[in-house]
């Protein structure tokens, strides 16, 4: 009788002393580890873009300009068309003409040739200036 | 014998040296007495207005222009683009820019006969390493006789 005491007491010790160990340890009321079952995984809801509603279709007419992009001044563009070059050259992108003399030419341009000098960086007092351009 | 002989070489370098040199292109005629700036003036992408920041430099060009030192002079006012987009849209892009500037110094009491605005779009850039580079957004000034 006395040994199954103490047996029990024993049981009762080395039960609490795991529970002291063990990582939910430190809640109150903690049981013995014992297996316990996996957490739910997390099923994110499926996504599902925002609805909006449904926009009438429009067809592109003659008269709607071309959309607005860089380059795209009427101002500027309305210019541009009266120049006179052939359309081929007036519509080349992003390049340089083959024959950037010829074309200032069919323009009427004067290619400035005399010496320069650069008063970039810094604004240029108008006594540099008149340095600059007065003929020597 | 040898006198005649170096009077003869003497004669003939200078006859042909006469003969090579090259008369100067209708062009350049007077282009020794012109001279050009590049003024810190700079525009934005696509952009013919001229900022704000640089009114006070165009004030000092203005300045400059109706200065007595450079009386009888004209003015050419060079306006360039960067490479990007059309080449006919540049052109006129450009040449916007210089009619701006020219407009600009005119309001400020520079004689608008004395000047002409010219557009070259990219035809000249500054940076022809870098088409795209901002720095070709620019104008240039050209004082001719």
């Amino acid at each position: 009788m006395n040994m199954q005491r103490r047996r029990m007491a024993c049981w009762a010790a080395a039960a609490a002393l795991v529970s002291v160990g063990s990582p939910a340890g430190a809640q109150k009321n903690s049981g013995p580890l014992l297996p316990t079952a996996p957490p739910p995984a997390y099923n994110p809801p499926a996504y599902s873009p925002p609805r909006m509603p449904a926009m009438p279709r429009v067809e592109p007419s003659p008269r709607m300009p071309p959309p607005m992009a860089a380059g795209a001044n009427p101002v500027v563009e309305q210019r541009a068309q009266s120049l006179p070059l052939d359309p081929q050259t007036r519509e080349l992108r992003d390049q340089m003409p083959a024959d950037p003399q010829g074309v200032e030419r069919r323009l009427g341009l004067r290619e400035a040739r005399g010496p320069v000098t650069d008063l970039r960086g810094h604004t240029a007092s108008s006594r540099e200036i008149i340095d600059a351009l007065r003929p020597r | 014998m040898r006198s005649g002989l170096a009077k003869f070489l003497a004669v003939a370098v200078v006859a042909l040296v006469a003969a090579c040199a090259v008369p100067p292109a209708p062009g350049m005629q007077g282009a020794s007495l012109e001279r050009r700036v590049f003024p810190n003036v700079n525009f934005d992408f696509d952009s013919y207005r001229i900022r704000p920041s640089d009114y006070g430099q165009l004030d000092q060009v203005a300045v400059a222009l109706n200065d007595p030192a450079l009386g009888g002079l004209r003015f050419e006012i060079n306006g360039h683009t960067d490479v990007v987009g059309r080449l006919g849209y540049n052109i006129s892009l450009s040449q916007l820019r210089a009619t701006e500037v020219v407009n600009y110094l005119a309001s400020r009491g520079v004689p608008a006969g004395r000047m002409q605005a010219q557009g070259f779009g990219p035809l000249q850039l500054l940076d022809s390493s870098n088409p795209r580079s901002p720095v070709n957004r620019r104008v240039e000034i050209a004082a001719t006789p």
